[in-house]
């Protein structure tokens, strides 16, 4: 195992959200060098050997390969006559995850960074034209990357001929009308687009025929912030910055009640006790752990006997649930699950795009259940009928991930918190709010368990 | 039919083999995983696809498990719509694990459904309830409420229940995407997700009614239907021939109680498809008019009918005199050929001016010497060039499949981009904006301009010119054209440079212009390019080649009618099914005024009507049968779909009584037997043999017109009598007027479609070769002109290569309008409503000429007759021209040449406003006190139905 050094931070070294630096502050920093060593001195071809040998994964979520995910991208010869007229890059800066923020950290922080990455990303699979799809509530992060995008055409990294390369790009910034769905990458496209937020089939993926019908590439922010520093500094450092499989370092963030809420960046694969407890702080006073998600909102549950896993896309998935985007939200023992995943899937019903049957009307059928389930009125068949819509919203069966993705929080919470939802069955209320609220089991005792039919006819 | 997807029978197509629950089958290996289990007639409920539009997976409806192989027992769920079809690939279609999510799903759109299927127009006819019983739901889990929607008023033809909507994205898909409407969208998210327009208002596209039908539940509803409702189970129907233009769609119509309820697409994959044009659609207002023909006029009788003896004794007064009889071109092809036999060839007149003549001869030789292409093939021309016809007026169907061929181009994207034909959106993604070439030269504006390439706006002698010119520039590039305006060369270079790397390039044209120059060019580019092109040239009515091919060097055309009339010998008439809308006013007066005896057959009102002195109440073609012969030549029958109340009877038997006593006696022996008759016409007509030979093979086995559950036989009289009434017989078509019978002998004859489990339109699946493709059982289409006998060819006019250059007097042409194109149409009441408001549309320079201003109202004066109209001007407009639009232009034609053209004055502009305004309220009261009467007459069955026929004593 080769060494790596903890306290590496290269994605947020700069980062100042007080006043980032500017085109010189960047420069002088060590800004784009590594834009001007990859459309200098390499070869396109050249640039993706270096990042598919970097091992760089997609930060937004999926943990797809980087470069594995460009080169799908077709290359033309000049005179081949079915050469498109553009090809694409697109930034995922849509960062609506419930308990993620890293990406806006980035932007606010340090938005050149992310400029010279685009660059880089864009050389690689000879795209002329790119785009930043950012979330429309983020709006300082709009004010500063259009500034950063303006500092770089007047000195020559955007535009025409870029530092006398014979490149020319086009960056232009999207802020979008705001829905989660933009999240997923050809639903963002179609949005560029100017059509209707809805994912696309694949095949075709956008490689082959993304914006436009046109070859197009979607990275996240905080993926394509990684590049400046693998050309900088090699294929091998950037291995190295890591002390297992998963190379590079990882932007953690905790939110819920814990000491200290935050983002850290961090080596990929510490584990989630180092987060949580190493960097967090651990829980508020009084408080008891009794769950986190790990990578979001749309990641499964764990507990506390999964605090020693490491924080990466292998060893996440192995214990059932995700690393996704590393934004760890932590349910207290002052906090009711049920009442936690009912506010999730809320917010899932309420951003499903409407394309496809099981998303559309099974989120809020969840909602409904759980609905009536926190307010005592629940049924131990509901149960049953929650996970039967958990798998029949799961992956495969629906056109993109986010009904699997509200069904994660739900199914593991069906699994660790089994006890909660039986007794809010049981007692007709929510255990934590029987002080306060008068549900009763009176009330209870007349929906628990409804007769099939009265007299033939049929309950609606 | 659909994808543009070259036309292959189904033993042309390469095979491979899949494994659906263990069972070999048979699938085309470019078809989806969906179509190629539907083709092999298995059960695989579905929504979102659309065999016409092709896949995107929305509704998860025809999940299937998809196993690695033979032995794998847990496999995954995919959607077989979007799944294409490998070899020896394995699926489970009963396994319990896909089994039980196709039901999911359908219980998860439930959750919203409303349980109004009693009073749902869909019941009874739904995919969704279809789907949802083959699915095995039946048990309702979701507590919650439902979503409701507003709903919006969409027009007098489409009804709007929004919380009917399972979200299957069909309508917006078929009405944007396919049909290329604007102003019909997606609105939402999540589960309130809707469909419509972004404000309550008529809906624009001429093809709007296929949304009832797209539509896989009660969401899109028929208004004029609901209005007069039946189940589908009630209805009685008969296979038919739309009547609205030339194109000759194939329609099913259904009858309740001795009135039509709807009319509704009847699938041919090479003339209509899936889908029919609002004039096809919703135009039959005028069959249960008031303004029907129900009493004979002059002739004596006791019983229901006359009689041959009673006709004998009531006309024997004319027996002396000399007769001319005069057909039509939207009446059949029996009783045009039995009103040429009746009194000869010379005493013939088509019912066509001089010029109508000509342009159908041209037409005919074009069709005979030429290649003229149904929509299957117009779907796949990779050019396309239309002169003068604005085919989206005056024959809409070829429009849409106009609109289908310029996608031809994105297509080949895709196909270099290995995304599969079917896979919609990500075709149309890859397609982008690209475009096949459309090229069109017209006078003004038409609906197919957005997807145009170049559009040149020019009078009707220039468009011959511009053809004329391409002829020449294909032929030497180096031709002079210099006659020809900048704008016009342009149009001629980028068309003709188009048109060299085209593979399939087509040419459309059509007679509504009334320009024989340009038939003449296309003609001449046919004989230049032999096999090069494709021709789509439109006539004016149903019937028209039907017609063309009666006429001879004998037939006599109207203007030589008139001065046959005016000259010194006393001429009578006899008109049958022709409202003289082809003569001007004085032309009709002369006509009309100068015949010694008129003896009309008619059905509806006219002027001939109102002139004559024997009027003898014919049937319209939803109470007759005969043969229609569309733009390409393709012979067609239309069935009945109830009997007319006597005294109304078919043309062709009342024509047979007339030839007793005023005819040549040709007719008279072959009996009231149709086929009898037909045979006759046959041997008395040389090309007729071939045509009827189809017809004969359809009466081995007859076909029920009611459905088989039908509460007709057993209910619907039961308040008069509840003896069961002895039902109609009917010796003279394959079909019975009662729910006994077989199915069809061949598919292409279905006087509806239905087939088990499969209550909605959606079954004729089950009748098809594979999905979307022939019908099976289905003869081949008989062409009425034989390519190889010359000698009926009797062009009059030699081919003028020299065009006569136009000039620069103002041209007026009267403007053309899907809802207001006959006489017949315009009788709906919901066409009245939705038609144009009278107008003159030019270009700005000529509207200088005459002082008009944008939005003002213009004084007409033709012939000495004035008409106010509002006033269009349009940049897009060619010059020197105008286009003119005039309510009593569906009744005659004008003299244009004598045209005054001024601003109105003031009291003109309020009279003509109150008089728009009173119309409006004349109509919808005459559309309620309609109902009313039909209504009514529900309570009374009529006589005819319960007696059992004409021969029932």
């Amino acid at each position: 195992m080769p060494s790596y050094d903890p306290n590496a931070m290269p994605l947020t070294a700069l980062v100042n959200l007080d006043k980032p630096l500017d085109f010189q502050g960047y420069v002088a920093a060590g800004g784009y060098q590594g834009a001007g060593k990859a459309i200098l001195e390499m070869q396109p071809s050249d640039v993706l050997e270096l990042v598919k040998d970097s091992g760089l994964k997609g930060r937004g979520g999926a943990g797809f390969p980087t470069g594995m995910k460009w080169s799908f991208v077709p290359m033309f010869a000049d005179d081949d006559e079915h050469k498109p007229d553009n090809k694409y890059l697109v930034c995922n800066a849509d960062e609506m995850e419930p308990g993620t923020f890293k990406d806006r950290f980035l932007l606010e922080g340090v938005p050149h960074q992310l400029v010279e990455a685009m660059i880089i990303a864009a050389y690689t699979i000879n795209a002329n034209k790119a785009y930043i799809f950012l979330r429309g509530e983020y709006f300082l992060c709009a004010k500063r990357l259009q500034c950063a995008i303006e500092q770089a055409y007047e000195n020559g990294w955007l535009g025409s001929n870029i530092q006398g390369s014979n490149y020319h790009l086009d960056l232009y910034l999207h802020t979008s009308a705001g829905r989660y769905i933009c999240g997923e990458e050809t639903a963002l496209i179609n949005a560029l687009e100017g059509k209707r937020a809805n994912p696309r089939a694949k095949p075709p993926f956008p490689q082959v025929s993304g914006l436009f019908g046109k070859p197009t590439i979607v990275n996240n922010v905080e993926t394509l912030s990684n590049l400046p520093h693998i050309l900088k500094h090699g294929a091998e450092w950037f291995k190295a910055l890591s002390p297992n499989s998963d190379p590079g370092t990882k932007i953690y963030g905790v939110s819920g009640r814990v000491k200290t809420t935050g983002l850290w960046e961090m080596p990929m694969g510490m584990t989630i006790r180092d987060v949580l407890y190493g960097k967090a702080g651990g829980l508020q006073d009084g408080l008891e752990l009794r769950g986190f998600l790990p990578g979001g909102a749309s990641t499964d549950f764990l507990t506390s006997e999964h605090l020693d896993v490491p924080m990466d896309y292998d060893n996440i998935s192995k214990v059932g649930s995700r690393l996704g985007t590393a934004g760890i939200i932590v349910l207290d023992s002052q906090n009711c699950p049920v009442g936690m995943i009912l506010n999730l899937l809320k917010f899932f019903a309420q951003e499903s795009c409407g394309y496809c049957t099981p998303c559309r009307d099974g989120t809020p059928w969840v909602v409904e259940i759980l609905t009536r389930i926190e307010n005592g009125q629940g049924s131990i068949d509901d149960i049953d009928s929650l996970n039967k819509l958990c798998d029949f919203m799961w992956l495969g069966k629906t056109h993109c991930a986010l009904a699997p993705g509200a069904v994660e929080p739900l199914r593991s919470g069906l699994k660790y918190f089994q006890d909660d939802f039986l007794q809010h069955i049981e007692q007709g209320c929510c255990p934590l709010k029987k002080d306060h609220i008068g549900v009763g089991l009176k009330q209870n005792h007349l929906t628990k368990n409804p007769p099939a039919a009265v007299n033939g006819v049929k309950h609606e | 039919m659909g994808l543009n997807m070259s036309k292959v029978t189904i033993d042309e197509r390469n095979t491979i083999n899949i494994y659906v629950d263990g069972v070999k089958l048979q699938v085309d290996p470019e078809d989806n995983l969906l179509a190629g289990v539907l083709s092999n007639k298995l059960n695989l409920p579905y929504f979102c696809w659309h065999p016409s539009m092709g896949s995107i997976g929305a509704c998860r409806q025809c999940a299937v498990t998809i196993f690695d192989d033979e032995s794998q027992t847990r496999g995954r769920i995919a959607m077989a719509c979007m799944t294409p079809v490998t070899d020896g690939m394995y699926i489970g279609l009963g396994d319990e694990y896909s089994t039980v999510f196709r039901e999911q799903v359908i219980s998860a759109m439930m959750t919203n459904h409303p349980h109004d299927c009693p009073v749902c127009a869909e019941g009874g006819e739904c995919h969704l309830q279809d789907m949802t019983v083959m699915t095995g739901h039946s048990v309702r889990d979701y507590k919650g409420d439902k979503r409701t929607f507003e709903n919006q008023d969409l027009g007098p033809y489409i009804g709007h229940e929004m919380n009917r909507c399972i979200t299957c994205y069909r309508c917006v898909r078929y009405y944007k995407d396919y049909a290329g409407g604007t102003d019909f969208g997606v609105f939402g998210s999540r589960n309130k997700v809707c469909f419509g327009r972004q404000q309550d208002g008529v809906l624009e596209s001429e093809f709007s009614g296929n949304l009832v039908e797209v539509c896989p539940t009660g969401v899109f509803t028929d208004k004029p239907f609901s209005a007069h409702y039946a189940r589908k189970w009630d209805l009685q129907s008969a296979p038919s021939i739309c009547q609205g233009c030339s194109v000759g769609c194939n329609i099913s119509i259904g009858e309740r109680y001795g009135s039509v309820r709807r009319i509704v697409n009847r699938y041919n994959d090479s003339i209509n498809g899936y889908f029919l044009c609002d004039r096809g659609r919703f135009g039959f207002g005028y069959i249960n008019s008031d303004d029907r023909l129900t009493a004979c006029k002059g002739i004596k009788f006791s019983g229901e009918s006359p009689s041959v003896k009673d006709i004998h004794i009531s006309l024997a007064k004319y027996k002396a005199e000399k007769f001319i009889a005069i057909g039509s071109s939207r009446a059949s092809l029996e009783t045009n050929t039995a009103l040429k036999q009746l009194l000869g060839a010379d005493n013939f007149c088509a019912g066509l001016t001089q010029t109508q003549m000509l342009m159908l001869q041209l037409h005919q030789k074009l069709i005979k010497q030429h290649h003229c292409v149904d929509i299957d093939a117009i779907e796949q021309a990779d050019f396309v060039l239309i002169l003068g016809e604005d085919v989206t007026q005056t024959a809409p169907r070829i429009a849409l499949a106009l609109r289908q061929s310029v996608r031809n181009a994105g297509l080949a994207i895709a196909d270099r981009l290995r995304i599969p034909r079917w896979q919609d959106e990500a075709v149309r993604t890859a397609a982008g904006k690209t475009l096949s070439p459309l090229f069109i030269a017209q006078v003004s504006q038409s609906k197919l301009d957005d997807v145009a390439q170049e559009i040149n706006y020019s009078n009707a002698d220039d468009i011959a010119l511009i053809t004329q010119a391409i002829n020449a520039k294909l032929t030497a590039p180096d031709a002079d054209i210099n006659y020809l305006e900048p704008q016009q060369k342009h149009f001629v270079a980028s068309a003709t440079k188009a048109l060299q790397q085209a593979q399939n390039p087509l040419i459309v044209s059509g007679h509504s212009l009334a320009n024989v120059q340009i038939l003449q060019q296309c003609l001449a580019l046919a004989e230049n390019h032999q096999g090069k092109f494709g021709f789509a040239i439109m006539p004016s009515s149903v019937n028209s080649l039907g017609l063309a091919s009666l006429i001879d060097q004998q037939t006599l055309s109207l203007e030589q009618v008139i001065t046959q009339l005016q000259g010194e010998q006393e001429t009578s008439l006899i008109i049958a099914e022709n409202e003289l809308s082809n003569l001007t006013n004085e032309g009709q007066q002369q006509l009309l005024s100068s015949a010694a005896t008129i003896i009309a057959l008619e059905h509806s009102q006219s002027v001939v009507c109102a002139h004559a002195d024997v009027i003898l109440p014919v049937a319209c073609f939803a109470e007759s049968q005969g043969l229609v012969v569309n733009y390409t030549g393709s012979v067609q029958c239309f069935y009945s779909a109830l009997n007319a109340k006597l005294p109304i009877l078919p043309s062709w038997r009342y024509i047979q009584m007339l030839d007793g006593i005023l005819g040549q006696g040709k007719l008279a022996d072959c009996g009231d037997n149709l086929n009898d008759f037909r045979t006759s016409l046959s041997q008395l007509e040389s090309h007729f043999p071939d045509t009827f030979k189809f017809l004969a093979e359809q009466f081995l086995l007859k076909t029920a017109r009611q459905t088989h559950r039908s509460s007709g036989r057993t209910a619907m009289t039961a308040n008069q009598s509840v003896h069961e009434a002895k039902t109609t017989l009917d010796d003279n078509s394959p079909f019975n007027f009662s729910m006994e019978g077989g199915r069809a002998n061949n598919s292409s004859a279905m006087p509806f479609t239905w087939a088990p489990g499969w209550n909605s339109n959606q079954s004729i699946s089950k009748y098809q070769e594979f999905v979307g493709g022939k019908l099976s059982k289905s003869p081949a289409i008989v062409q009425i002109f034989d390519p190889n006998n010359e000698q009926d060819l009797s062009i009059q006019a030699a081919i003028n290569s020299e065009v006569k250059s136009s000039d620069d007097e103002l041209k007026v042409y009267p403007a053309k309008h899907i809802f207001a194109n006959d006489y017949l149409g315009i009788k709906t009441s919901e066409f009245k409503l939705t038609k144009p408001i009278p107008f003159i549309e030019l270009t700005p320079n000529d509207a200088d000429k005459y002082k008009l201003v944008q939005s003002s109202h213009a004084c007409i004066v033709i012939a000495g007759e004035e008409f106010t109209v509002q006033v269009k001007i349009n940049a897009a407009h060619a010059k020197y021209c105008a286009t003119l639009f005039l309510n009593e232009q569906v009744l005659r034609q004008f003299d244009y040449s004598s045209i005054i053209i001024k601003p109105a004055i003031s009291e003109k502009i309020h009279a003509f406003d109150k008089q728009l305004h009173e119309q409006i309220e004349q109509i919808n009261q005459a559309k309620q006190q309609q109902l009313r009467r039909l209504k009514q007459q529900d309570q009374f069955i009529p006589i005819r139905l319960m007696a059992g026929g004409l021969d029932d004593g």
